[in-house]
Formats: structure tokens, C-alpha cells, sequence
């Protein structure tokens, strides 16, 4: 089949309009794979790497939004496109033509003029003077101009009623591709708002990712504390004299909380909360021994004034743990200044808050620092 | 997949290119235009109604006979013309909205593959989602800290569940939406054809109209001569009947 050049023209503008038309898949699907490709063995080294899983679970969370959002975005203008062609659909209802030449009327007048001019040709007709007869024929004629008339009418109105009943089918046809296409086009925009919903699943998907490797790893210290524990506190192989506790069985906790809680060692990690000076690293170690406390804190700040100037900080602190949650020490510097000290167990069990003061000219006012346990 | 759509895009433009040149609508007023015929058929009608009554009072050669019929003639003419101008501007109307319902059976047509990409796509991220929750399950079983991030992963599969069936809704309507549009293609086509004939029907009509007053004035002529043995003055200056 050969089409004419000027209809090839428009049809391939059009597909081509069609194709420019189409959504932009390719930004998605980048951001998709890139999201994909960044770090296949996540949810298989979320076990193991504990709070290192933080910053890789975050990247993550942000590659998945970066992928929802052009995605919904896609999905929305496919939407949008169904939606303005239901809008056409909707303004334009289709009408029959108005009645503008009420065939009725018309076929009257006609008939109306037939039967007069039938009436007065009759009565001459039977005249045979030639200027009457002339005139019965200019009757005549006339009667017939009407009777052509009518049957144009007529015509007219038969055109005018196929195209009633084809307008009517055209109308049925326009309000059913209207239907579909409101309830496509509603489809679509749920399906680019459920897009959102996912893509805030994600987000707390790899938020609790993050706090599961920190808590398993907690959990796994805890058990090897309670082992370590438990070895030391296996029974002498001679039974002790009944009326003597051994000082090496487990004793209840002084503390509220667990002692790990509080002993161990603890380190300042970037990023992390504090107040006071900025922490460039911090190290706390604390021990226990028969209810007293001891443990060093050893950090370097940024000064307080913005240059480059950083102030070293070693502290010593001990005392006896108290039945509070929170356990305060008194604190002696390496230059012999004093101060105190407190340990706040964070929310995660990893985690520990020290506040600290330091007396003196070289001292510093208040500083608080979060620390995770190593 | 991409390859589809390329197709389906082709075909749509092909369909397209069937179709005879896109039309702008008419800047017109239909109502105008209406209104316009009313004001005409009623000036007709008023002078139609009465020409025989004025007819009859006259002698057969008096000039304002055949000033009444032209009179009437002419109204006559006028308002026919009145209803081509109303019918024109309604084919040039249709004509427009055969182009835009070939352009939306096209755009439904493109929708197909882009519906077809969407759940393509949807697949790729399942298969994904499905390998992580295996990757998860693995990795921390029987560890019960990762319970909650092992629910909320399957709580995202739930979400993305949703979306699924939200497309298969959307796809359900899309196959019906472009057997509708295209029914409404061809229907335009008839109705173009059919308004196309209503207005041929008009022409003939009109001419008939015209036939008819050329052969009263006739009439009026003869009646004139036979009285008078010549024809009447006519009065004023007077258009050519069609």
C-alpha cells in the first residue's frame, strides 16, 4: 500500500512524537542499578560488621530514595498524559445538530402551498383559453418546484437522522474511553504514590538493618562477657568450707544496670553526639574491681576559638560505683587539676555518655562526648 | 522490552499517518452562529407567512408583488445560507475532534508498552527484594536481633505488593481504553461522512428553495401578462434568483 507523501510525513512525526513522548526510563533505571550495584553483600555482613554497618546502611537508604523519587516521578507524568486525555474526553461531550430547519414546518409550508395551487389549477385546468392555460402550467411548474421541495426535505432529514444514531454511538464510545482512562489514570497516580510509601519503608528498613548489627554485636559481647565471667567463676576443684562465700562467685550488680554497661573500653567515633569542645578522638577505659571504679580518659579537642590549636586531655578517675544509673567519679589531670567525671549508659547497649568537668585556669568548663563501646 | 515500545510507537504513528491532516478547530461560535440562523428563519417566516395575504390584495401587475416575492426570495436565501455557515463550521469542528481522538488512540496505543515497561520493571525490583529477604534470612537466622529488619523488609515486599496491584488495575482498564478510543475513531469517521451528507442534503434543499420562488415569481409574471399582456415592472433593483 502506498501512502500518500504528506500523510507519511505526519505519520512519522507523530511517531516520533510518540517516541519523544514516552517516559525517560533511563534516569530511573541508572538510579536503580546504582542502588542495586552499591552494596550487593549488605544484608551478608549485616551479622558481622556492627556499627561499621551504619554509613553503608545510610548510603543505601539514600540511593533507594534518589531511585523511588525519579520513578514515582515517571510514573506520575504517565498519569498526567492519561489524565489530560480524559480531560479532552470529558469536555467534549458529543451533540447531535441542533434542529435548525424543523422539517415539519417546512413539509407543511410546502403542503400547504401544493394544495392551493392544486386547488387553482383545478379550477382553470378545464379552460382552454391559451393565456389560462399558460398560467395552469406556471401552476404547474410551481407544484412541482414544491413537490422537488419536499423531497429535499425529506433527503435532508434522512442524512440528519443517520447522523443522530451515529452520534449517539460516537457518544457512547467517547464516555466509555473516558471511563477507562479516569480509572487508568487514578490507577497510576496510586501505584506513583505507593512509590513513596516504599520508598519510607526502605528507609526504616535500613534504619532497623543499622540498629540490628549494633545490637547483635552488643549481644555478642554480652554473651562473651557473661562466658568469660562464668569461667572465672567455675568452682574450685576442692568444695570451700560451707561457712565461707567464695569471693570469686558471681555477685549481685552494684548498679542499676549491667556492669558492662560502664566497664570496658569506649572510644569517640565522628559524627557521633557531643557538647562542649569538638572531640576529635576520645578513649575511655573503665575497670571494676570489688565494687570500685578506675579508668582513664584520654582525648584531644578542637580549641574552642576556631584555630587550628588542639587541647590533649588525660584523665584519671576512680570511686566506688553507686546504686544510680548514672555513676560520678572525681578526676585528676596529668598537670594535678581536679574535676569529675560521669558515665550515662546511652539507649543502645553499646553506647555511654561521659560528662566531665575540669577545675582550674587550663581547665575545661563542661564537655559531654557519646562513646561506643569497642 | 524497550524494543515493544519502539513498535507499538511506530504502529501508532502509522495509524496516524492513515488519517487524513490535522485540522485546528474553528475560532467561530457555534452559539453565534445558531443564534444567527434563528434570527434569520424568523425574518423568513414572517415575510413567507404573509406574502400571499399581501399578494392577494394587489392587481396582478402591481410591482409590489413581485417585490414581495423577491423579498421573500431573498430572506429565504439568507437564511439558508446561515445554516451552510452553521453546518460548515460544525464539519470543520468535527473534523478537529476526529484529529485529537486519532492522537489519543495513539498515545493509548504508546501506553500499552509503557504499562508493559512499568511491570517489567516491577518484576526486575521483586526479584530483588525476594533475593535480599533470602540474603537476610540466611545471614541472621537465629539471631533475634535482626527480627524487626527482617519484618520491615517484608513489610516494603507488602508495599511493593500494593503497587503491583495497582498497576494490574491500571492495566485492566488500558486494553478497554483503546478498543473504546478506536470505536470513537470510527464513529467520528461515519459522523463526518453522515455531517458531510447532511450538508450536500442542505445545498440540494437550498436550491430547491430557490427553484420554488424562481418559479412563484413566474407565476406571478404569467399572471401579470395574461392581464395585461405584459410583464410587471419590477420595483427597485433586484438579485438574480439562484
Amino acid at each position: 500500500m502506498r501512502l500518500p507523501f504528506r500523510r507519511l510525513v505526519l505519520g512519522f512525526t507523530v511517531g516520533a512524537l510518540c517516541l519523544t513522548a514516552q517516559i525517560d526510563r533511563n534516569s530511573y533505571r541508572e538510579a536503580y542499578r546504582a542502588w542495586r550495584e552499591a552494596d550487593p553483600k549488605l544484608e551478608a555482613d549485616a551479622i558481622s560488621v556492627g556499627a561499621a554497618l551504619s554509613s553503608r546502611t545510610s548510603k543505601d537508604a539514600d540511593l533507594a530514595a534518589s531511585y523511588y523519587a525519579a520513578h514515582a516521578d515517571a510514573l506520575r507524568k504517565l498519569a498526567a498524559d492519561r489524565t489530560s486525555d480524559f480531560e479532552w474526553l470529558r469536555d467534549n461531550a458529543l451533540r447531535t445538530l441542533p434542529d435548525l430547519a424543523p422539517v415539519a414546518d417546512e413539509i407543511r409550508f410546502a403542503t400547504n402551498e401544493i394544495t392551493a395551487l392544486t386547488a387553482g389549477a383545478s379550477t382553470l385546468s378545464s379552460d382552454k383559453d391559451p393565456a389560462i392555460q399558460r398560467l395552469v402550467q406556471a401552476f404547474q411548474r410551481e407544484q412541482a418546484a414544491l413537490e422537488d421541495l419536499k423531497t429535499s426535505i425529506s433527503e435532508r432529514q434522512d442524512a440528519e437522522n443517520q447522523a443522530i444514531k451515529i452520534v449517539t454511538a460516537a457518544e457512547q464510545s467517547r464516555a466509555t474511553a473516558a471511563s477507562h482512562l479516569l480509572s487508568l489514570s487514578a490507577s497510576l497516580t496510586q501505584a506513583a504514590e505507593l512509590m513513596n510509601h516504599e520508598s519510607d519503608a526502605w528507609a526504616a528498613y535500613y534504619s532497623k538493618l543499622a540498629t540490628s548489627a549494633v545490637e547483635q554485636k552488643a549481644a555478642e559481647k554480652a554473651a562473651a562477657d557473661k562466658a568469660a565471667a562464668e569461667k572465672a567463676a567455675a568452682p574450685a576443684p576442692a568444695n570451700p568450707p560451707p561457712d565461707k562465700l567464695d569471693p570469686a562467685l558471681p555477685r549481685p550488680s552494684i548498679t542499676p544496670l549491667p556492669l558492662s554497661r560502664y566497664v570496658g573500653s569506649w572510644s569517640y567515633q565522628s559524627g557521633d553526639m557531643f557538647h562542649g569542645p569538638e572531640p576529635e578522638s576520645v578513649e575511655v577505659t573503665v575497670h571494676e574491681e570489688n565494687g570500685h571504679a578506675k579508668g582513664t580518659l584520654s582525648g584531644r579537642f578542637k580549641a574552642s576559638d576556631g584555630t587550628s590549636a588542639e587541647k590533649v586531655v588525660k584523665i584519671e578517675f576512680s570511686g566506688d560505683f553507686r546504686n544510680t544509673r548514672n555513676q560520678s567519679f572525681t578526676l585528676q589531670t596529668a598537670d594535678g587539676a581536679m574535676g569529675k567525671i560521669e558515665l550515662a549508659p546511652g539507649g543502645p547497649l553499646n553506647v555511654l555518655e561521659v560528662i566531665f568537668e575540669i577545675e582550674g585556669p587550663n581547665g575545661i568548663p563542661q564537655a559531654g562526648v557519646t562513646l561506643v563501646k569497642q | 522490552m524497550v524494543r515493544l515500545g519502539w513498535v507499538l510507537c511506530v504502529l501508532a504513528g502509522i495509524a496516524v499517518a492513515q488519517a487524513p491532516a490535522a485540522a485546528d478547530p474553528p475560532t467561530t461560535d457555534p452559539a453565534a452562529l445558531q443564534q444567527n440562523v434563528a434570527q434569520k428563519t424568523q425574518e423568513w417566516s414572517i415575510l413567507a407567512d404573509a406574502l400571499e395575504a399581501q399578494i392577494i390584495k394587489l392587481l396582478p401587475c402591481d410591482p409590489k408583488a413581485s417585490a414581495a416575492i423577491t423579498d421573500v426570495s431573498k430572506a429565504s436565501d439568507a437564511r439558508l445560507a446561515a445554516i451552510a455557515a452553521y453546518l460548515g463550521d460544525a464539519n470543520l469542528r468535527a473534523s478537529a475532534q476526529l484529529e485529537t481522538a486519532k492522537k489519543l488512540l495513539a498515545s493509548a496505543m504508546a501506553a500499552e508498552a509503557e504499562l508493559t515497561s512499568e511491570k517489567a520493571d516491577l518484576a526486575a525490583e521483586r526479584a530483588g527484594i525476594n533475593g535480599q529477604i533470602v540474603n537476610l534470612t540466611e545471614s541472621a537466622k537465629d539471631k533475634p536481633a535482626f527480627t524487626s529488619a527482617e519484618d520491615q523488609l517484608k513489610q516494603v515486599s507488602l508495599a511493593e505488593q500494593k503497587r503491583s496491584d495497582a498497576l494490574d488495575s491500571a492495566s485492566s482498564h488500558q486494553a478497554p481504553s483503546v478498543a473504546a478510543l478506536r470505536d470513537l475513531v470510527e464513529q467520528l469517521e461515519k459522523r463526518q461522512t453522515a455531517q458531510g451528507d447532511v450538508q450536500k442534503a442542505f445545498e440540494k434543499e437550498q436550491a430547491a428553495w430557490s427553484a420554488y420562488y424562481v418559479a412563484r415569481l413566474a407565476r406571478a409574471q404569467t399572471e401579470c401578462t395574461i392581464t395585461q399582456g405584459a410583464a410587471p415592472r419590477t420595483q427597485g433593483k433586484q438579485s438574480k434568483q439562484k
